[in-house]
């Protein structure tokens, strides 16, 4: 961090390929269209801001993250678009190989079927869920970043889960019947 | 599509959930720590937790195709601030030089022309005006300064006023030149500047009356004089 802090290009690109594929996968759910753009304008805000980040990776993860928030908000408030559009796909699980049965559905399940099934959630829950999973941040770092309660974030988070279960629990239950 | 098939996809994936088992909350916590599910766990979890493993995974070759650009843009982002670092200097040297050269000097006085032309015109009006209200304005422009914003009418008949048609109409005859150039001494005149005027021109039609008849003008004169005498009230 340190070294990236001050110029280091190498020490950059590694903060970058450990942080850009979750940070891309944040942007899909909760930006929906052009992910990369709004990940490229956030590297550069880092860049900009990189020498006076104190912190260690935790931290510059959820520095990265509210910056990539700041920035979906902005663009959800200029375009006045719903950023996630719930497709209802019921094929989503559907994207495997030849086998029919659950387990190697669910083996064969590509990340971007996985991101695709949480994007189908409140936005709300998904994003939480996201930065949870994906961006790997605690309770306290998403309560901060979303302002919200720890109790409220853990709620969501929750409610998100069991509605994700449901729905695969559905459409695997569908997969073996067929 | 049988009624015994059940409810459409559609209608499973937003139907409420159902769940063999509740999530309780230490196992949401531990799923959405990334440690999977528990091994007693039901299968729904597992899916669950398969999923977002599936979520979570590796670094896809396409999520690290710009990498070059990024990079390229961190360099020229420290090449800038580089740049900038030396800036506060050099923009002062701007300003300093463009100081020098009478740039701001011009960009000053372009904006201040404008309000010196006001301020000189407004000067000028007030000056006149004040002269033409103590009525020292020459008899011609103080005429003007009468039928333009009524200003006291000339103390001085000018050749217009004693030629008028008007003048021939009063009672008394008209003030004729050798009359106009007494000047008025405004002593005992209650009735102001205006009047004084019509006292004069009175006088004079007195005097031309009297130089007829023989006889003093009486204030009646100068009253109907002053009546004589257009354009003074």
């Amino acid at each position: 961090m340190r070294l990236a802090a001050s110029g280091d290009e190498a020490a950059f690109a590694r903060l970058w390929r450990d942080n850009q594929p979750p940070l891309l996968r944040y942007l899909r759910v909760v930006a929906g269209d052009h992910p990369d753009d709004v990940a490229s304008e956030v590297w550069l805000e880092v860049a900009r801001g990189l020498e006076w980040f104190r912190g260690g990776e935790g931290e510059f993860r959820a520095w990265l993250f509210t910056l990539a928030r700041r920035r979906v908000i902005d663009m959800i408030r200029y375009h006045a678009r719903r950023p996630v559009v719930l497709t209802g796909d019921p094929g989503i699980l559907d994207r495997r190989a030849g086998d029919d049965t659950a387990a190697t559905a669910l083996e064969n399940m590509s990340t971007d079927a996985a991101l695709e099934l949480i994007s189908t959630l409140p936005r709300e829950q998904a994003e939480i869920i996201v930065l949870r999973v994906i961006a790997c941040l605690d309770v306290g770092q998403v309560a901060e970043l979303v302002g919200k309660k720890p109790g409220a974030v853990r709620v969501a988070a929750h409610r998100g889960l069991r509605t994700l279960a449901a729905r695969l629990s559905a459409t695997t239950d569908e997969a073996v019947t067929r | 599509m049988s009624i015994n098939d059940g409810p459409s996809p559609e209608m499973r994936l937003f139907a409420r959930p159902e769940l063999d088992q509740p999530l309780s909350a230490a196992d949401a916590e531990r799923l959405l720590a990334g440690q999977g599910a528990a091994p007693d766990a039901p299968k729904d979890q597992k899916a669950l937790a398969m999923m977002l493993r599936h979520a979570a995974g590796p670094a896809q070759k396409e999520e690290l195709a710009g990498q070059v650009s990024a990079i390229a843009a961190f360099a020229l982002v420290k090449e800038q601030k580089t740049r900038r670092a030396e800036g506060p200097v050099r923009a002062a040297d701007r300003r300093r030089l463009a100081g020098a050269a009478g740039g701001r000097r011009w960009w000053t006085q372009t904006r201040r022309r404008p309000l010196v032309a006001a301020c000189a015109s407004a000067a000028v009006l007030l000056a006149l005006s004040g002269t033409a209200a103590a009525d020292a304005l020459p008899a011609p422009v103080q005429r003007l300064a009468h039928e333009t914003f009524g200003a006291p009418a000339p103390r001085h008949p000018v050749p217009s006023v004693t030629t008028t048609p008007g003048a021939g109409r009063g009672t008394h005859p008209p003030a004729t030149p050798d009359a106009t150039p007494e000047k008025p001494t405004n002593s005992g005149s209650p009735h102001g500047n205006g009047k004084a005027v019509g006292k004069t021109a009175g006088k004079a039609a007195g005097k031309a009356v009297g130089k007829a008849n023989s006889a003093k003008p009486t204030p009646h004169g100068v009253a109907k004089g002053h009546t004589a005498a257009p354009g003074h009230h």
